[in-house]
């Protein structure tokens, strides 16, 4: 399918959403081509969900604008174009899986023959089974195979992966690339960058209900590769500051906590320095810390 | 392919008439396999009408009396009661909590779909128990009624279910799901006892058959009783405008419950 004519699939302009007193989305500016899988990633809380619910029409945004598919989101017209996978969905504990795929497939003029979205999503043992007697995992895949049975030009899948297993998160991500190869738009919501870094084209970093990077994949992991050196040494503030790639560094109970950007160039140095250097330990930043990071360096 | 083409693809198939009916006819379909894989739905609405029937019309009820057709007028309109309330109220709840009918919203499912499915498996079910309550009225009671008269009594039972379902609605759209089982039980029990579906009103205490006068259920069955030429007071109009009036008022609140609701 050639979706070069298409206006945006999203496009969200100053957009900002309250959930009472917490400014859940402020001042949001996104545009989502097809044919890209973007990432929406960021921690809890961070405005992803809340983004995605404005994208379906499930809320309405206080201020700004948003459109699906060049038309209002919930509208008849946006609904016949997207596929959506939610966190918190389910369906009828008493049909079976053949019996959801042929139902949903039904509400789209252009949806894929049952058997071929069982073989997508690694279900075809599980087809007459009922939905309420499968596992969390299985009940997570029919619900992508949901979203994917119309061939739909605009694919919204909140956390698709949670409670996957490896190889179903294999399969999962195999669909997501397929249908953005084959000129779909794919918003996509996670908290783990190792997902965003596999499948995404272009990753928007969330938090705090902003975007604070917007960029390729390898582009922001150089931005959050912060790597963590703790360890027992004889040096002084001073001197550790002068250390290469060191970005701060502080001292609690005779141990040295440093950030560094370049652990191993950091770790080179300190030791020439101090071969006698104590209880080394290694840890890269989480998503969490090295977003507060990035925040603090945007607030600056 | 662009915006203006999925519209026009859709509504292509709109024009063609099959594809969009055949959405329709596969969401009732799905949905009436729903409520026959959930016994715990079937049985009661299904059950009690008919064993109340089989134990006051033919086991209790005194010999020439014509219990039968009395019971037969008023159990027509728990059976519709039965099934709307428990479809509609508990069920939509249930669905709601569960997300299963934020997807179906979110889905390109024409919205009205999911409630005339819904409204299409409580009259089915609704039918059911009136073929069944007509069979033991006949071929137990002794009952016998003009062709006429029986299909008037099934249409009353069966358009019992359009008022029923939009309170069930009501319900199932503003409470939670643990909550619209408990009011959709005291619901059932209440309208079926005040609105005098178990013992005729004029045997309640003056003050009750005041409420009684204000329950859909009563003016339901006065509509059925008068049919079969038991009728205990009020024209019939008098009677129909009540019921338009709750269809309009119930009809309402679940309108703007709709609305409102998007999750």
């Amino acid at each position: 399918m050639n979706h070069a004519n298409f206006p945006a699939a999203i496009e969200a302009r100053g957009v900002s959403h309250r959930y009472g007193k917490v400014a859940a989305l402020q001042d949001i500016d996104l545009r989502i081509e097809r044919g890209a899988i973007t990432a929406l990633l960021g921690p809890n809380g961070a405005g992803k969900t809340t983004f995605v619910n404005l994208v379906l029409g499930r809320d309405r945004p206080d201020s700004g604008t948003i459109t699906t598919l060049g038309a209002a989101p919930g509208s008849a017209a946006a609904r016949a174009g997207s596929g959506v996978m939610l966190q918190s969905a389910a369906l009828a504990a008493q049909l079976t899986v053949r019996e959801h795929l042929r139902l949903f497939a039904g509400y789209y003029p252009a949806s894929l023959p049952v058997a071929e979205l069982l073989e997508m999503v690694g279900l075809e043992q599980q087809a007459q089974r009922r939905y309420g007697s499968l596992s969390g995992g299985q009940q997570r895949r029919v619900q992508f195979a949901l979203a994917l049975s119309g061939q739909p030009p605009l694919l919204v899948l909140d956390e698709p992966t949670v409670a996957l297993d490896a190889e179903s998160r294999r399969l999962t991500w195999a669909a997501i690339r397929a249908r953005a190869d084959a000129g779909a738009a794919v918003l996509l919501t996670t908290h783990l960058l190792e997902e965003a870094e596999a499948l995404a084209d272009r990753v928007v970093l969330l938090a705090g209900g902003r975007i604070i990077a917007d960029a390729a994949p390898h582009a922001i992991k150089a931005r959050v590769a912060e790597q963590r050196i703790s360890c027992r040494s004889s040096l002084g503030l001073a001197e550790i500051g002068r250390l290469p790639a060191v970005i701060a560094a502080s001292e609690t109970e005779g141990r040295w906590l440093v950030r560094t950007t370049r652990a191993q160039r950091t770790l080179a140095a300190w030791l020439a320095k101090d071969p006698d250097l104590k209880d080394l330990e290694i840890a890269r930043a989480s998503l969490e810390e090295a977003l507060e990071q990035l925040l603090q360096r945007e607030a600056a | 392919m662009n915006t203006t083409d999925i519209l026009t693809n859709s509504t292509q198939a709109g024009t063609a008439v099959s594809p969009r009916l055949a959405i329709y006819c596969r969401e009732i379909h799905a949905e009436i396999l729903r409520a026959l894989r959930t016994p715990a739905f079937l049985v009661p609405t299904l059950a009690m009408p008919l064993a109340f029937y089989t134990l006051f019309a033919l086991l209790l009820a005194p010999p020439g009396s014509d219990a039968g057709i009395y019971v037969l007028a008023t159990y027509g309109v728990l059976a519709a009661l039965g099934p709307s309330l428990f479809g509609f109220g508990a069920g939509i709840a249930a669905d709601r909590d569960a997300g299963i009918l934020g997807l179906k919203r979110l889905s390109p499912l024409p919205p009205g779909a999911f409630l005339i499915a819904r409204l299409a498996s409580a009259a089915l079910f609704t039918f059911i128990v009136l073929l069944g309550l007509d069979a033991l009225a006949v071929g137990g009671a002794g009952v016998r009624l003009p062709v006429q008269t029986w299909l008037s009594l099934l249409a009353v039972h069966l358009l019992s279910v359009i008022p029923f379902c939009l309170l069930g609605l009501c319900i199932g759209l503003r409470t939670g799901a643990s909550a619209a089982m408990a009011l959709t039980n005291v619901l059932f029990i209440g309208l079926a006892v005040l609105g005098g579906l178990w013992m005729p009103v004029s045997m309640f205490p003056p003050a009750l058959q005041q409420v009684a006068l204000a329950l859909p259920t009563y003016h339901l069955s006065a509509l059925a009783l008068q049919i079969v030429g038991h009728g205990i007071g009020g024209s019939a109009w008098v009677h129909e405008l009540f019921v338009l009036g709750y269809v309009l008022l119930f009809g309402g609140f679940a309108w703007r419950a709709w609305v409102a609701r998007t999750h």
